[in-house]
């Protein structure tokens, strides 16, 4: 890449200095220090999968891909599924969301900030409240959660392919429960690690 | 950042009902709670929110969040203030938890409510005392005859998030300074101080809440109130939340830990709100 460069640019020097030749020659001048990055270079080649690693348990699962969109630019598709509750309540969450990530590098290593969008679906279950053992279970609501945040993070690459990536953020979430509890919002912190591979 | 502010003043449009008034419920020590209602309440099933923080620390206000969604669906609901370590010791916080559990049913009338409608809620060290509550009331001593508004009966339910209920399966400096005499397993004090000593036949149902991976208040302590309950035939449910802790829990499902009290999750809204409207009723 850094060849082509180089190239490139003796090639746009050679077409000036063509352009430029009724009028006497100009003193020699070293030539130009070539950029390390031109503006012919794309995003690049590769596609990570990785898993949030605070999603993983016995309960729950969630994998993402990522995948560079341009220089600095890149994004995140993630779906989950969680088991959340227990003891004698049973609930199931599906989740689905999306990260754009602007990187302060073209690599798209380092650091990056970017923004978030979540939506899920949490459908909860309990016991017959008068006896709560062994009389099946009845649903009693479903939250909607739609989540907007503001995230950033530091991409570590070792060995080419493993791919790890610490967040922290800030998310505004709403919950828009069905059972007459009344929509909510409010606005926390969040952490997060990616643990994946790289695929180029 | 302008969709933030405007999702914030939607949701505080969406508050717009609930008034908030505070009142002074013991002014020997200046103890005030703040009662969050909806517009034109009457005989009005009542929640009383108690704060956590070790018992040394924390206010009514920090628990804010809890009577103003349980007021805009149509609750009149109250979070308290207690006196706190060091500057007192066990038992004076369950005595003034008491007394304000006293003050809103002595209040009923003026502020809206059904006194034999009455849930307290608490978090942590707010846990415990709601817990408290739910099964020490005919124990003399946990009651204080100078409160204002007299002695009380216990509430009608409970809901307690990741509370100590066995004082003495906990070692440390913070419940040490709560109980305020040196650690015994067999101290008399420690066990007084303990919810799960005084359970017996008759006890109003619980609904403990609690996450997996509390390292504060290990999830053991609502497991054993839980079986001491309904041991004894009370009805207890119990929320064990997977994978979350003390103050950071799962969020929507993609990985993230959110800074989120195990008793404010959907999940634990849900079961809340369902356990109310199954003990105190709907408003």
């Amino acid at each position: 890449m850094m060849r082509a460069a180089i190239v490139v640019l003796a090639l746009v020097a050679a077409s000036a200095s063509a352009q430029a030749q009724p009028s006497p020659p100009p003193p020699p001048s070293p030539p130009p220090e070539p950029e390390p990055a031109t503006v012919s270079e794309g995003p690049p080649r590769r596609t990570i999968i990785s898993i949030p690693v605070f999603a993983l348990s016995w309960n729950a699962f969630a994998i993402q891909a990522e995948q560079p969109l341009w220089r600095h630019i890149s994004g995140m598709a993630a779906i989950g599924i969680r088991d959340g509750a227990d003891g004698d309540y049973q609930s199931t969450t599906v989740a689905v969301g999306g990260e754009l990530r602007f990187w302060l590098r073209p690599h798209q290593r380092g650091w990056f900030g970017g923004g978030r969008i979540e939506a899920a679906v949490m459908r909860m279950s309990a016991p017959p409240f008068v006896d709560t053992v062994g009389n099946g279970y009845r649903t009693i609501g479903t939250t909607s959660m739609l989540t907007e945040g503001l995230v950033g993070g530091y991409r570590l690459v070792l060995f080419r392919r493993v791919d790890i990536v610490p967040t922290l953020g800030l998310l505004v979430r709403e919950d828009f429960p069905d059972n007459g509890i009344p929509a909510d919002l409010w606005i926390t912190g969040f952490a997060g690690l990616e643990l994946g591979w790289v695929f180029q | 950042m302008r969709w933030i502010v405007l999702l914030a003043a939607a949701a505080l449009a969406a508050c717009g009902d609930v008034t908030v008034e505070t009142f002074t419920y013991d002014d020997r020590h200046d103890l005030a709670l703040d009662v969050h209602a909806p517009p034109d309440a009457a005989d009005t099933p009542a929640v009383v929110v108690i704060h956590g923080g070790g018992w040394w620390t924390g206010k009514r206000k920090e628990m804010a969040r809890f009577p103003d969604r349980l007021a805009r669906m149509g609750y009149v609901a109250a979070t308290i203030d207690y006196r706190l370590v060091p500057g007192v010791r066990f038992p004076d916080p369950v005595r003034d938890a008491f007394c304000a559990l006293a003050y809103v049913r002595a209040h009923a009338e003026e502020l809206g409510i059904d006194p034999d409608r009455v849930a307290v809620l608490g978090y942590s060290a707010g846990g415990h005392l709601a817990a408290m509550l739910g099964v020490a009331a005919d124990v003399a001593e946990l009651q204080d005859d100078g409160c204002p508004s007299g002695r009380t009966g216990a509430p009608r339910a409970v809901v307690s998030g990741a509370g100590p209920m066995d004082l003495t399966l906990l070692d440390d400096e913070t419940t040490h300074n709560f109980v305020g005499v040196p650690y015994d397993k067999d101290s008399p004090v420690w066990k007084l101080a303990s919810p799960v000593t005084h359970v017996g036949p008759g006890e109003p149902p619980f609904l403990l809440v609690h996450a997996y991976n509390d390292r504060v208040v290990d999830v053991a302590q609502s497991q054993l109130m839980y079986r001491a309950l309904r041991g004894a035939g009370n009805l207890a449910l119990l929320l064990e939340l997977e994978g979350g802790g003390h103050a950071f829990n799962d969020g929507a499902g993609l990985g993230a830990i959110e800074y989120e009290l195990a008793i404010d999750t959907p999940e634990s809204w849900m079961a809340t709100v369902d356990f109310l409207a199954q003990t105190v009723g709907t408003p």
